[in-house]
């Protein structure tokens, strides 16, 4: 049996695992409540392990030793690397979309079928290169955040409209204002055409403006209300009807550009859809201001700790707990705070908490992060970027599609009902059938879990009749599926 | 770890399964796959899809008046709300998760015959396979099947006709048998497989019920099937294997020392339960086939030009959901032909419709096509096979059944 060899950060004494080790000290595998010894390995490597699928997209075998040089250090570079990567670089912007969609407009039914065709192909790849970043990145826990965000604003390419939309908004909002204020990366958000074709508010005029004053207009609350109901205090925030009727009179006028405007297929404020009464938000009067009645209600919004607790709530949830505690959510409030409100701020909080490395099995993977961490594991990689949209897609998780309003569940639960999880066992035995390891399975469970490994499954991988039957229990097992 | 037979004589054929066991990455190959060879520049992948393919999941028919109405709970929401299909046509949409369909459609490498049905109209998985393959117009053949009879009018060598998987199936035999030995070189867990997942996942407590649940619903969607279906069921393959066997297909037939045709299958069809609408099992399993095509046209880039995929399903599903949110076996369904030489970006052949008086005397969609004329078209215009010998050989007494026209460019 090959050996693997972990060293620790410091360097002055080397510290060796290998399978053979673990199976001797490894309890009698027939009774499988033996509990994780978390003092049998040294801190450095149960770290390493939980920041490279806890934070990361999972562990190609080699990388954990790198890593446990100094774990939290890899995951706090990974924050201040603000790159882009190689994968998305050059592609469509929504501008360029959206002016080619309405010059389609123009051409009739045909032409409108045939933009519609291009853009979703042309969609198809760009997604195929967003899984191929995430898939190649050094910094995945940066990417797993740039995700993180993307559904936050829970935009669906499921909308035919939005399918290649929901990528562009990524890459010219999400990802240019990771390292900058909530607030900021709000206002942008709201002023992106992806956000405001997505909630109709491009066409939400106010009855009281000058051109409400001509002809019969709506208002739409759409976006007011996602605004304050999922990105920003969430369902428990202390607001009422009126604040979002409040919302909705400050972003009328908020819309795109026309192809004869200033601006086409970009953001446009016009005045003479705007309300001009005075609004009232949160019991606070605002004059009317124009655009600026919207930027202060933000200000506003993006201070209140009830923004911040959500936010926090939401990160916690997606990358630590289903249930995250308190004392987390309270800390990774206080450093955002305390970094004035910057995102950064608080995803660092989160890996300086001690919650966030408790070595205690972890969420369940989604099946993106399974698809591209089975391949880590496997050390395989992808033809290209569309075998992981569609390996991901199989296993009930289209990339940039989720089918609820709210963006992809949280909840660990979602991924393993009956159905899924049937599909899910089938496909890691198959992938275990078609990539046969030239290593040990074992040691290459060693090599992708390190100490998460628990003895008892390493013994069951070590003396499975065959080695596809080891590779599956591997891939299968809730210590590869859990992070 | 492959259980080759271990005869000491290696013989043409066990060279031919190592070469192509060779030129695959692996030698697993997870759904029954055979490989011959005749003497054309030309190249065909043939894919079954057993158990009743639901072409109105795959291509619904956002078109017709009584679509929404007929489907029910299965019907896919309209164009104007989100998660619609993607619109192929005035008639036609593509199912979203069958994304991977939509480059070949727009690069018109890819049609489809809407309502294609067999001489038979029975419903059971037993008899409509048998006629499926048989390529006769009733029950009760010799045991073989039309494509090996074509295989074999086309100068195929049997020595070089290789099978992978658990058996050689109807549609490959030939009149007096003599194909039938299988290379078993497709492997799957080791018996116990399921009891050690089991003690793998017992300290688990949110997957090990999550597995034992997943188990008792496999079972119970199999002890719910008729017994016909259940049957067929047993020898059910991994739709998931579709992928695999396709590009390990593809790779096979781009080498140049002969091979040009491949017959695949793939099970899981068969959804009489929780088939699911925009998302659920049925869409898992359509992005399953359309990836599949996908990776196939990958590995087959080189000869796109002269290949040619077919896929194709003994029956359709009943147009009506059933009770438990599935669809029974029905008549009709649809049949893809996809490649660089097909006239594509088009539905041929007339919609039968799905009103209510428009359906069979048992609720399915009419056939408005004989299977055998898509078939036939295939053989005569793609692999040069004389009409004469196709309706003497392949499908006898069917004279009256004419070759489709307009596949070809």
């Amino acid at each position: 049996m090959a050996q693997t060899t972990i060293t620790t950060t410091t360097g002055e004494e080397a510290t060796r695992v290998t399978a053979a080790e673990l199976l001797i000290n490894s309890p009698d595998p027939s009774s499988p409540e033996n509990a994780i010894n978390e003092s049998q390995f040294p801190e450095p490597l149960w770290k390493a392990a939980i920041a490279a699928t806890r934070f990361g997209y999972g562990l190609r075998p080699g990388e954990l030793q790198i890593i446990a040089q100094d774990p939290k250090g890899w995951l706090v570079r990974q924050i201040n690397d603000t790159s882009t990567p190689d994968e998305i670089q050059g592609l469509s912007k929504s501008r360029d979309h959206l002016k080619n969609f309405m010059k389609a407009q123009n051409e009739g039914r045909e032409g409108l079928f045939k933009f519609r065709e291009s853009a979703r192909q042309n969609a198809m790849w760009e997604i195929g290169q967003h899984e191929l970043a995430a898939f190649n990145s050094p910094n995945p826990f940066r990417e797993r955040l740039v995700r993180f965000f993307v559904n936050q604003f829970n935009l669906s390419g499921q909308d035919e409209m939005m399918y290649p939309m929901t990528v562009q908004f990524e890459r010219e909002i999400i990802r240019p204002y990771l390292n900058r204020t909530y607030y900021h990366l709000l206002l942008a958000a709201y002023q992106h055409p992806a956000m405001l074709i997505y909630h109709n508010n491009n066409r939400s005029i106010a009855p009281t403006s000058p051109t409400g004053d001509k002809i019969k207009v709506e208002m739409n609350e759409s976006m007011a209300r996602e605004i304050l109901e999922r990105h920003t205090m969430g369902p428990q925030g202390e607001y009422t009807e009126m604040d979002i009727k409040g919302l909705t009179a400050m972003l009328t006028g908020w819309t795109v550009g026309g192809l004869g405007s200033r601006n086409p297929g970009g953001f446009m404020f016009k005045n003479s859809w705007h309300d001009r009464n005075q609004k009232m938000f949160m019991k606070r009067i605002f004059p009317n201001a124009g655009m600026m009645e919207f930027e202060a209600a933000m200000d506003m919004v993006a201070r209140t700790p009830r923004t911040a607790w959500t936010l926090a709530t939401n990160m916690a949830k997606e990358f630590v707990s289903d249930s995250p505690t308190d004392t987390l959510i309270t800390h990774m409030v206080r450093g955002f705070l305390n970094a004035s409100g910057n995102i950064m701020g608080m995803a660092h909080a989160m890996i300086e908490s001690e919650e966030a490395w408790t070595p205690v099995p972890g969420k369940v993977k989604t099946p993106q992060h399974l698809v591209i961490s089975t391949y880590k594991a496997l050390d395989r990689n992808p033809q290209n970027g569309r075998d992981l949209v569609r390996q991901q897609t199989q296993l009930g998780q289209p990339p940039y599609q989720p089918h609820m309003p709210t963006g992809w569940p949280k909840q660990s639960a979602h991924w393993v009902t009956p159905d899924l999880y049937a599909d899910r066992i089938e496909w890691l035995t198959q992938i275990a059938a078609e990539d046969r390891l030239n290593a040990e399975p074992v040691d290459q469970g060693i090599a992708v879990l390190g100490p998460k490994l628990r003895p008892a499954t390493a013994r069951h991988i070590a003396i499975a009749p065959s080695k596809l039957d080891s590779t599956a229990l591997l891939l299968c097992s809730p210590e590869f599926q859990r992070v | 770890m492959a259980k080759n037979n271990s005869s000491f004589h290696l013989n043409r054929r066990q060279f031919l399964a190592g070469a192509v066991a060779t030129a695959a990455t692996s030698v697993i190959l997870p759904t029954n796959m055979s490989f011959a060879a005749i003497p054309s520049a030309k190249k065909m992948v043939f894919i079954h899809l057993r158990g009743g393919l639901d072409n109105l999941a795959l291509f619904p028919p956002m078109g017709d008046e009584n679509y929404q109405a007929q489907r029910g709970n299965l019907a896919l929401p309209t164009y104007k709300d989100s998660g619609a299909p993607i619109r192929l046509n005035k008639l036609f949409g593509l199912h979203p998760m069958a994304e991977a369909f939509l480059p070949f459609w727009a690069r018109k490498e890819m049609l489809f015959i809407p309502a294609t049905g067999l001489p038979i109209a029975d419903g059971t998985h037993f008899s409509a396979q048998e006629v499926f393959e048989s390529g006769f117009s009733q029950l009760g053949g010799d045991g073989s099947g039309w494509m090996g009879r074509a295989l074999q009018a086309m100068g195929a060598i049997q020595e070089d006709t290789i099978h992978f998987g658990k058996q050689v199936p109807m549609l490959l035999q030939i009149a007096g048998g003599g194909n039938d030995v299988v290379q078993h070189v497709m492997e799957a867990p080791f018996e116990g497989y399921g009891r050690r997942l089991t003690v793998v996942h017992n300290h688990d407590t949110l997957l090990s019920p999550a597995l034992s649940q997943a188990a008792a619903h496999v079972e119970k969607q199999r002890r719910k099937l008729p017994e016909d279906d259940q049957t067929y069921a047993k020898s059910a393959d991994s739709v998931f294997g579709l992928e695999k066997s396709a590009r390990e297909a593809g790779k096979v037939l781009t080498r140049t020392d002969g091979h040009n045709i491949a017959v695949l299958e793939a099970s899981g069809w068969d959804t009489h339960e929780d088939q699911g609408s925009r998302t659920g099992k049925l869409a898992r399993r359509l992005a399953a086939l359309s990836g599949a095509i996908e990776g196939l046209a990958v590995e087959m880039a080189e000869d796109w030009n002269n290949t040619v995929v077919v896929i194709a399903s003994e029956f359709g599903r009943s147009v009506k959901p059933n009770e438990d949110r599935g669809t029974d076996n029905g008549y009709a369904t649809s049949t893809i032909v996809i490649g660089g030489p097909i006239k594509g970006g088009r539905a041929l052949g007339t919609w039968p419709g799905l009103a209510e008086e428009q359906l069979t005397s048992t609720g399915a969609l009419k056939s408005t096509v004989d299977m055998r004329a898509i078939f036939k078209a295939v053989l005569r215009d793609h692999l040069g096979m004389p009409l004469q010998a196709i309706n003497n050989a392949v499908f006898p007494r069917s004279n009256e059944v004419a070759p489709i026209e307009g596949l070809f460019k």
